[in-house]
């Protein structure tokens, strides 16, 4: 039906604008639709005329007037084809300025043919412009005067003074005419000067800027750069939150609607409405047609318009700030590892340098040894885990007893993940990722260092370093203890039997490092009962530890006990009793045999894992290393009142021929 | 380190491996490197890297394996001492460059030309505050190497 009814609409449109349609701008085409109205109006009337005096047998002005129609109609085509308006208008205007010129001539009834004389000025103005329009109407304007004037011409017989008031009328009439064109003209000027600054504006400008109506449709008018920012290249008419839905959340599209809605509430205030929008800043993920999509980062400002009336109440600027919040968080990523930095520097202060080179060299042989096995291609994935592990788990405890929690707690991540690789299976993908991650915690270990050696360099620079009498290894196991009881709240205190400088030789000193530490740990997480239990039993309310080491013909024994709770037997069978692996066999289990449980790997007591225990690791850990020296282990313990560790280590090579 | 960086590189060498030179790679544990370590290859391409990482990626050979290549590549059986293995070698890591940079096309990362280097154990000096990742592979004809460094200037 509309396109039916559009169609004829369109069609003389096309006829009127010859074939321009809308591509001039609106005074332009005035002009033209009235050149061609004028045009054609003419002919068909001329062609009416000279069909009338063909008729009437007026042979002469017949073929007159068929001939002028026919110029007329040469002239329409002439405009159609060449668009040359100017051109055309003189030609139409001549031919009116004739014609009329006849009509006030040859007079018609009572002499009203001069009357169409008025419409000239008009016509020729708006046609011709105003320069070469007032010269054509006043010649045409003396031309007149000169028939209604002269004797012999004026055919009505006008009076001299009846003539001078249609000269007079038709002078007014050019004059307000001229004064009509020229404003027009420069309003014309003005406005279209004002649109080109609108349009380079809205072309530049590095904002999406538009308006909306109370729908939320945008206006026609926009900001080139709103088309990019929205991924839409013909946003007009369509619904600011249309356009934003394939790359807005479900929560944020809704918060957004909900929103707008507010500003034609008239009750909430601007400030209060700027303060909780919620697309002042939004990350948006436009879909693209090929599949990929682009992520951007926008803040919407929305500003509702003075006036109340207008169409487009709601003004909105879209500003793109993807680059400036990947700066940001670049920085708060930077931000973040300085104060990383910062505070490792300040636990590492805490630390003496001596202990702490002992650990970043003992952490560093032992990715070595992680990493030699991870190269040998004997060694399969799950030996590989089950190293990493470990070795993971050694590295946290002696990081955490050193006070290094930053260190320590990347490690456990660490453990966490090979963990879940552990239980979950792996892929050769998986490998690679914790082998990157290893990677990061060297990196760490790297940094560590540097700031160990600057921290030694200061000390040695202002002296406040000496050797300390005794080994370095009682001595750290004193700090280690404090440290553990000070994280735990128990009070407790270590004591040492045939310990000297050379009473472990230096290639157990790793191992026996290693191995105390795990002990320690166990001790205070599972051994020292609370202040109340141990006052019961009669127990000083520090626990102690004692650690002796002796020498025989063929090895090193290292004792290690605490006074804490001992094994009991029975919270073990009940953990084991709730394992699927030992299920059944731990109904019949004897004492001794549960015992050899804390050695199992994954078996603890504890409740969850966190830095201190319950992993079931660092038992296992210290049977493995033990096994690897070539040493044997055993346990010793009664329930409420001790546990004993008995390690005996053969006497390496170097040690005996030193002795 | 970001692996989302380093699997491009990895996915182009073995796709190139398999569909240029019809030759399966097997992957074995990756493990750290040590910055001095001594290592047996004999012909390595390095490819820088720059942007949101730096450093280096570094696909090395045995002389068996480029010799290998070369043969597989030239139509005919040439020695590991042969001119074409270097170009042949090169042509291959700027295959496998070339690939890889369309995985890393989301990334703000630009990639150097590779450049080859020969010589039996020659050793490579890396960045020493970087941490090395060794990713050994191995065909039906020898072994090659991944060996990555970067170092992330925008951690994500």
């Amino acid at each position: 039906m509309q396109a039916k009814v559009k169609k004829p609409a369109a069609l003389v449109m096309d006829v009127l604008t010859s074939g321009t349609n809308s591509a001039l701008e609106a005074g332009q085409r005035s002009r033209v639709v009235f050149l061609n109205s004028v045009t054609l109006a003419g002919g068909i009337m001329i062609a009416l005329f000279a069909a009338l005096n063909f008729s009437v047998g007026n042979l002469p002005l017949a073929i007159a007037c068929a001939s002028v129609s026919a110029i007329v109609f040469a002239n329409f085509a002439f405009i159609r084809a060449t668009r040359r308006f100017l051109a055309g208008g003189a030609v139409d205007c001549i031919i009116i300025f004739l014609f009329y010129l006849l009509l006030a001539y040859s007079g018609g009834e009572a002499g009203s043919g001069v009357l169409w004389s008025m419409t000239y000025p008009l016509i020729a103005l708006f046609l011709l412009g105003p320069v070469w329009g007032s010269a054509v109407a006043l010649s045409y304007g003396g031309a007149v005067a000169a028939v209604i004037f002269h004797p012999l011409l004026n055919k009505s017989g006008f009076p001299p003074l009846y003539s001078a008031r249609v000269v007079g009328t038709y002078f007014f009439i050019w004059v307000f005419a001229l004064i009509y064109e020229t404003v027009r003209r420069a309003t014309q000027a003005r406005l279209l000067e004002a649109k080109k600054q609108t349009d380079d504006i809205l072309a530049g400008v590095y904002d999406g800027i538009f308006l909306m109506d109370r729908n939320f449709r945008l206006g026609a008018v926009h900001s080139k750069r709103l088309e990019e920012l929205v991924e839409s290249t013909d946003p007009a008419g369509k619904p600011l939150l249309d356009l934003l839905a394939p790359a807005l959340a479900k929560k944020d599209f809704d918060a957004a609607s909900d929103y707008l809605d507010l500003f034609f509430a008239g009750t909430v205030n601007e400030a209060l409405l700027a303060e909780i929008n919620p697309l002042s800043e939004i990350g948006l993920n436009f879909p693209r047609p090929d599949g990929s999509s682009v992520s951007r980062r926008l803040r919407f400002q929305f500003i509702r318009i003075a006036s109340a009336a207008s169409p487009f109440p709601l003004m909105g600027v879209a500003s793109d700030f993807t680059d400036e919040y990947a700066l940001k968080r670049k920085l708060e990523a930077e931000e973040k590892e300085h104060k990383r930095s910062m505070e490792s520097l300040f636990q590492i202060i805490h630390v003496d340098p001596a202990m702490m080179r002992e650990f970043i060299s003992d952490t560093e042989a032992e990715l070595e040894t992680v990493s030699d096995l991870m190269r040998s291609e004997e060694s399969s994935g799950a030996e590989v885990l089950e190293t990493l592990f470990q070795s993971a788990h050694a590295i946290k405890g002696n990081a955490a007893l050193l006070g290094l929690q930053e260190f320590a707690s990347k490690v456990h991540d660490y453990e966490d993940s090979v963990k879940a690789k552990i239980d979950g299976g792996h892929q050769w993908r998986d490998l690679l990722e914790l082998t990157l991650a290893l990677a990061d915690i060297k990196k760490e270990l790297d940094s560590l260092k540097f700031l160990i050696q600057k921290i030694l360099r200061f000390q040695s620079e202002t002296k406040t370093a000496g050797l300390r009498d005794g080994s370095l290894l009682t001595w750290s196991i004193e700090k280690i203890v404090k440290r553990e009881s000070a994280r735990c709240g128990i009070p407790a205190s270590v004591r040492f039997e045939g310990f000297n400088r050379d009473s472990v030789p230096d290639e157990y000193r790793k191992l026996a490092k290693d191995v105390i530490i795990q002990l320690i740990r166990n001790s205070f997480a599972h051994g020292f009962e609370d202040k109340r239990t141990r006052a019961e039993r009669r127990k000083d309310e520090a626990g102690l530890i004692t650690l002796s080491v002796a020498w025989d013909e063929a090895n090193v024994t290292l004792r290690y006990s605490d006074d804490g709770r001992g094994l009991d037997p029975e919270l073990i069978r009940r953990k084991a009793l709730s394992l699927p692996e030992f299920s059944v066999k731990a109904k019949t289990m004897s004492a001794g045999e549960l015992g050899k449980l804390i050695f199992h790997p994954g078996f603890s007591t504890a409740e969850s894992a966190g830095l201190g225990a319950g992993r079931g690791i660092g038992m296992s850990l210290v049977k493995r290393r033990i096994g690897e020296a070539g040493g044997k282990l055993a346990v010793r313990s009664a329930l409420g009142r001790y546990l004993e560790f008995v390690v005996s280590l053969p006497i390496p090579r170097s040690a005996e021929a030193v002795s | 380190m970001d692996i989302a960086h380093i699997e491009p590189f990895i996915e182009a060498t073995v796709g190139v491996f398999r569909d240029m030179l019809g030759m399966e790679s097997q992957f074995l544990t990756p493990y750290l490197l040590g910055a001095d370590l001594k290592h047996e290859w004999d012909i390595s391409g390095i490819i820088g890297i720059a942007g949101d990482s730096k450093g280096v990626v570094v696909i090395s050979f045995t002389a068996e394996l480029a010799a290998e290549i070369t043969s597989v590549l030239v139509g005919h059986k040439v020695a590991s001492d042969d001119p074409d293995v270097i170009d042949a070698v090169g042509e291959l890591v700027n295959i496998i460059a070339g690939n890889a940079k369309k995985g890393l096309e989301e990334f703000r990362l630009s990639i150097s030309l590779p450049s080859i280097i020969r010589g039996s154990n020659h050793q490579i000096s890396w960045q020493s505050d970087v941490p090395i990742v060794g990713i050994p592979f191995r065909t039906a004809s020898g072994k090659f190497h991944l060996s990555v460094g970067l170092e992330n200037i925008i951690s994500s």
